[in-house]
């Protein structure tokens, strides 16, 4: 289970490229080096509450603040207003197969992404089997994953946070990438999951996804969530405008 | 967190590995690397210190050896534990795990080749003509473990510390020339001018180097001086290194 409650995120950005000793001096002397910085709040007073079992889709447009909800939820960027609640443990999938060495091999990546997550060697050599299965690399697992093409990377990233068994899993638009066949097995294994009693939070663009697999749905404009329900009736409301977005679809 | 940090053994194990593999797989020579590299050390300075400036220490090599070797360890995982968190932005962004994983594993990693090395150095120790060792040898044990303790604790600070000011890298990187050549380990302590010895009694590294010299060279228990001061700084770098990296690790995503 998973409870968010009034959480709020903010950033601070710089617009100043380099603040080192020069352009400090410079700024006692000129308003132009002066520094400039910019409050952001990527979040804004959000509840969601997620049950054991459910799917939730979030959509919205690129910088409304779906991939920073996502990574409060995995606890890995702490909200600086709010309360965040979880039972169970977590599988994030962000960036899949970015934080792969590409100078070791899959085998050696693998045990290294299931240790980030407190995986001893023993749990990991039971579900390496799967694991590699499920990826179908079994024989490239000995290659450095500079080797591998995007695809197999991500194969690997999927198969190994949906075989970590946790209690949540967070996937950030990742079935964008893998190829059609992928995708369905993908589909298919998250739903295996969620039958297994997994919560899963889904932030994408394809609103088709969330409509066949979420149970609900999330509209998360500027940081605050506008609309939560159906599937069907969210991201009619997404299309249906009143919200200043980019295209959906680069193509 | 010390139950966190349990926990996650085999990822601190795993990111050990991983920088072993990365530094050796690809190279001809392999392992042997990290022997070479002290062997040249030693013999250079041997050549500029008791072939040409003639520092009056018999088994000169000997002396430079079991203080230059503790001091690599030291000055290598400084300077490494200042990208720890740094270079790693790729791996924090993934996982929620004890982010105190990454400089303690880097500094495991610089360990793992001082071990290698003692490995290799000491039985020659023992064996050549020379200063010999005697049954102070296994006051070692306690030392390399305050010792790496201590280099934890300058860790954990130094890759908090980066996150927020770039030049910390930098400062670390001359710093650590400055204190190598201020530290009695080319130089016995007892040829530094007496008003200025009082400072060394000050210097961490300082009573580092006079314990590996008195315990593997010398022959003698270090002094309660010594001791106590090797103890102090272990504790007191482990205390300000775990504040400052708790106090600033919950900002880290946002600064690496």
């Amino acid at each position: 289970m998973l409870e968010l409650a009034g959480v709020s995120k903010r950033f601070v950005i710089r617009h100043n490229p380099s603040l080192d000793l020069k352009v400090r001096v410079l700024a006692l002397f000129h308003p132009r080096h002066r520094e400039r910085w910019q409050e952001v709040w990527a979040l804004r007073e959000v509840d969601v509450h997620l049950e054991r079992g459910e799917s939730l889709g979030l959509i919205g447009p690129n910088g409304s603040g779906k991939s920073t909800l996502l990574r409060i939820m995995a606890g890995i960027l702490l909200p600086t207003r709010g309360r965040v609640a979880v039972s169970g443990t977590v599988a994030p999938m962000l960036e899949l197969g970015v934080g792969f060495h590409p100078e070791l091999t899959g085998r050696e990546n693998l045990y290294l992404s299931t240790s980030l997550f407190g995986f001893g060697r023993r749990q990991t050599d039971a579900l390496y089997d799967r694991i590699v299965a499920f990826a179908e690399l079994r024989d490239f697992m000995d290659a450095p994953v500079k080797t591998f093409s995007s695809g197999m990377a991500m194969r690997l990233g999927f198969a190994v946070a949906t075989h970590l068994e946790a209690d949540i899993l967070l996937v950030d638009e990742v079935l964008a990438v893998g190829d059609r066949a992928f995708q369905e097995k993908c589909l298919a294994r998250m739903s295996e999951v969620r039958a297994r009693g997994c919560s899963i939070v889904v932030v994408t663009h394809d609103l088709d996804l969330v409509r066949r697999f979420c149970d609900r749905a999330c509209l998360v404009v500027e940081g605050r969530i506008v609309a939560e329900g159906a599937p069907d009736e969210v991201a009619a409301r997404y299309c249906g405008g009143g919200v200043t977005a980019e295209p959906v679809h680069a193509f | 967190m010390i139950r966190d940090l349990v926990r996650y053994r085999p990822l601190i194990r795993n990111l050990v590995l991983k920088e072993l593999t990365l530094k050796y797989r690809g190279s001809v020579l392999g392992v042997a690397w990290s022997l070479a590299h002290p062997a040249l050390l030693l013999l250079v300075y041997t050549l500029a210190f008791r072939h040409v400036l003639r520092v009056p220490v018999p088994h000169y090599p000997f002396f430079l050896l079991v203080a230059l070797l503790p001091w690599n360890f030291f000055a290598t995982a400084a300077s490494a534990a200042t990208g720890a968190i740094v270079l790693n932005g790729s791996l924090l962004r993934k996982a929620a795990f004890p982010r105190e994983a990454l400089p303690i594993a880097s500094v495991l990693f610089v360990f793992a080749q001082l071990l290698l090395a003692l490995a290799v150095f000491l039985p020659a120790l023992a064996l050549a003509r020379g200063p010999g060792l005697k049954w102070t040898a296994v006051l070692l044990l306690p030392l390399l473990l305050l010792h790496v303790l201590f280099t934890t604790g300058i860790a954990l600070l130094l890759s908090a510390l980066t996150t927020a000011w770039r030049d910390i890298a930098h400062f670390t990187e001359v710093g650590l020339v400055l204190v190598f050549w201020l530290t009695p380990i080319v130089y016995p302590a007892d040829m530094v001018p007496g008003s200025w010895r009082s400072a060394l009694a000050l210097s961490p590294p300082a009573a580092f180097a006079a314990a590996y010299q008195d315990v593997l060279f010398w022959g003698r228990v270090p002094t309660w001086t010594t001791a106590t001061s090797t103890l102090l700084s272990t504790v007191a770098a482990l205390v300000l290194g775990l504040v400052v990296f708790k106090t600033m690790s919950p900002a880290f995503l946002e600064r690496v």
